[in-house]
């Protein structure tokens, strides 16, 4: 335990001043107006010492949110040139088993970014990353502080494996899609030519999707990758014949899961019906849902249909 | 609080909006605060800036400015923001002897805007121009400090700030409006960065700088207005990611981002208003994320802006004010300060829908 009056004898802490309106008086517990009123104090006479460093720990315990706790912190290692590693344990410590602030998730990076540029390093981090995720699937930042790893330390590879063992797991982690999107587009600009296989990952997409009719994410990542062969992306492996021949593979397969009463199943047809240039199809399916399938929409199937040129 | 032994709304009460209940919750937070749980106030002291901004933007859009003035000490704020400026850096912190940040230099900017003060001489346009044009990478991107940390919510700020201080001439839009498209993703959403997943609050960050950018050009309209559309739960309220439970507070980042692009009549309003309304705490006051949840200003102040781009209050009656899609503020201090955007053209039921945007907005 760091006893912070016993560490800064010399110091004189500067109290809160919160200003003469009544919104801002707010009443803090004695503990963390002592350690901010040192803290204060730290900040004015810019000292940048070991105390200070143990005096920052004890600020993002009282609110791991500080960010300027979290700044002093870093320019305290930069000028006592600290072991880092131990600053990776500091800040896996103060982050707990499901951290969801962002000055966490910089903090380790800018320490990363400054210090360690080694594979090995990466792969430790990833590690890491892995047990936040095991924690909480849909954690934005530890998804987000992945693929900065991934692409900082050129760990790609075995990325889309990663993610189908994460949507294995759980089919309706739209993050994991996210990340599937991410990953198959970093491998095919690094090292596929530029390219992936459409119906690779088409074929996924529609393996998972008669798994739960109702999960909406292996609808969406299918359409994206529809939407880039239509484009003319150059990024799929298939040519205009093959995207033609796909995409009319795609709708006989799904139009046998028509009869499972699922919106995202007809959403789709919608799509690409409109696509190959079948309104009248397209139409028929918008009524169903504006009708039956997805009636709290209703709203917007019926201007779908109005645009087609019909409607009540 | 919304206590477990709450008697149940009746049927007279189901549909009422408390008024009054929300504006004494607005202006007794203080209090509040500190008798229920100090620890809430200490672990929001670095951000105050941004609570105050939501205490006074949500009170100013049921009140008479007379009222405004009165209840929240609006004078004394404006004393207390000057008091959170950054003058090393040129910004504004969350809070007195906090560095500046992006986020908290809206925020100030926003409320000083409110409380029209922005002619204030302690205001120094000059170098809070600088401040923001500092945090800009030279891929378009904004920093939110000297830190370095990049997120589009950084660009929202920083084209914000700019527009509000005038000063938007200074930067290059194209090129932040570029990197806002760079984290455009397959579903028509955005991302905190390229590749990251799609979220309806950055969404919001990313329609709306794109508004002031003027190019909304770079939306693909038609998929973003599905997936945002697709948020609706059943019953009623907005999530933020599939599978995500359904928050007031995207009631706010989803109905604004629709209102910009002119088709909020995607979803379905009745039941979202249900939702809202629902979420409302009849005791005490305050608006709460979910039904039975404790109440906060931040969705409060959500609450009341969804409500009002739903079209819920009657704009006659006395304080009553629309809120701005864009800019987060009364449409009439939108156009005091003659504040630039771009919204689409409204998508009409039959020509039933009213337009509540600011007629000044370029449409196209």
């Amino acid at each position: 335990m760091f006893d912070v009056q016993a560490a800064f004898p010399d110091i004189e802490p500067i109290p809160q001043d919160d200003g003469p309106h009544p919104i801002c008086a707010i009443q803090y517990p004695a503990h963390f107006n002592m350690v901010m009123g040192y803290f204060r104090a730290c900040l004015a006479t810019e000292e940048l010492s070991e105390r200070t460093l143990r005096l920052t720990a004890e600020v993002i315990d009282t609110n791991p949110a500080n960010y300027t706790a979290w700044h002093c912190r870093r320019k305290c290692l930069a000028a006592l040139r600290k072991g880092l590693a131990e600053e990776m344990e500091f800040t896996t410590e103060a982050g707990g088993d499901n951290p969801k602030n962002y000055q966490i998730w910089y903090h380790r990076r800018a320490i990363l970014d400054e210090h360690f540029g080694k594979k090995e390093d990466g792969e430790e981090e990833l590690l890491y990353v892995d047990k936040v995720l095991e924690e909480d699937a849909k954690n934005y930042h530890a998804w987000s502080h992945r693929q900065y790893i991934i692409e900082k330390f050129e760990l790609w590879d075995g990325e889309v494996a990663y993610v189908e063992k994460k949507i294995d797991s759980d089919i309706r982690n739209n993050s994991a899609w996210n990340q599937r999107w991410f990953a198959v587009h970093l491998k095919a600009s690094k090292d596929g030519g530029g390219k992936y296989s459409a119906r690779g990952e088409v074929d996924y997409a529609l393996e998972i999707a008669r798994k739960d009719f109702h999960n909406e994410s292996p609808f969406r990542y299918l359409l994206g990758i529809l939407q880039e062969c239509w484009c003319g992306e150059s990024k799929v492996n298939e040519g205009e014949e093959d995207v033609k021949k796909l995409t009319g593979e795609v709708r006989e397969k799904l139009a046998e899961m028509k009869d499972q009463g699922s919106s995202h199943v007809h959403t789709a047809l919608v799509d690409i019906a409109t696509k190959e240039g079948d309104k009248e199809e397209a139409k028929r399916l918008c009524e169903e849902l504006r009708d039956k399938l997805d009636v709290i929409r209703a709203k917007y199937w019926e201007k779908q249909i109005q645009k087609m040129g019909g409607g009540k | 609080m919304a206590s477990f032994f709450a008697p149940q709304p009746t049927s007279a009460t189901q549909n009422a909006f408390f008024e009054e209940k929300h504006k004494s919750y607005i202006s007794g937070l203080a209090k509040k605060l500190s008798k229920k749980s100090s620890y809430e106030g200490a672990v929001t002291s670095h951000l105050r800036m941004s609570g105050v901004f939501w205490s006074i933007t949500a009170m100013s859009l049921i009140c008479t400015p007379e009222e405004l003035k009165e209840k929240m000490g609006l004078d004394e704020i404006v004393e207390w923001v000057f008091k959170c400026y950054d003058k090393d850096s040129g910004g504004f912190g969350g809070n007195i002897g906090h560095d500046a940040h992006l986020l908290y230099t809206l925020s100030a900017l926003q409320i000083l805007a409110i409380s029209s003060s922005l002619s204030d001489p302690r205001l120094d346009k000059a170098a809070l121009t600088s401040f923001v044009l500092s945090l800009q990478n030279p891929d378009g991107s904004f920093a939110g400090d000297k830190w370095g940390e990049i997120d589009t919510r950084f660009s929202y700020c920083a084209l914000q700030a700019l527009s509000i201080l005038g000063t938007i001439g200074d930067v290059d839009v194209n090129k932040c409006a570029h990197f806002i498209a760079s984290c455009k993703n397959f579903d028509g959403g955005f991302g905190c960065l390229p590749g990251a997943e799609s979220h309806a609050g950055q969404i919001f960050c990313c329609v709306g700088a794109l508004a002031i950018a003027k190019r909304l050009d770079l939306l693909d309209v038609e998929t973003l207005s599905w997936w945002l559309s697709e948020r609706q739960c059943d019953g009623g309220g907005l999530n933020g990611r599939p599978e995500k439970q359904a928050d007031v507070c995207y009631s706010w980042w989803i109905l604004s981002s629709l209102s910009i692009m002119g088709k909020v009549d995607y979803i379905n309003t009745g039941k979202l208003v249900e939702f809202i309304l629902k979420c409302q705490d009849e005791e005490d006051g305050g608006i709460s994320d979910r039904p039975s949840n404790v109440a906060d200003v931040f969705h409060t102040f959500f609450g009341i802006s969804g409500l009002l781009l739903l079209n819920y209050f009657d704009l006659g009656k006395t304080g009553y004010k629309q809120i701005d899609p864009i800019y987060a503020l009364p449409v009439e201090v939108v156009e005091r300060l003659n504040l630039q955007g771009q919204v689409l053209k409204l998508e009409t039921s039959k020509g039933k829908s009213v337009d509540v945007r600011y007629a000044g907005y370029e449409q196209i």
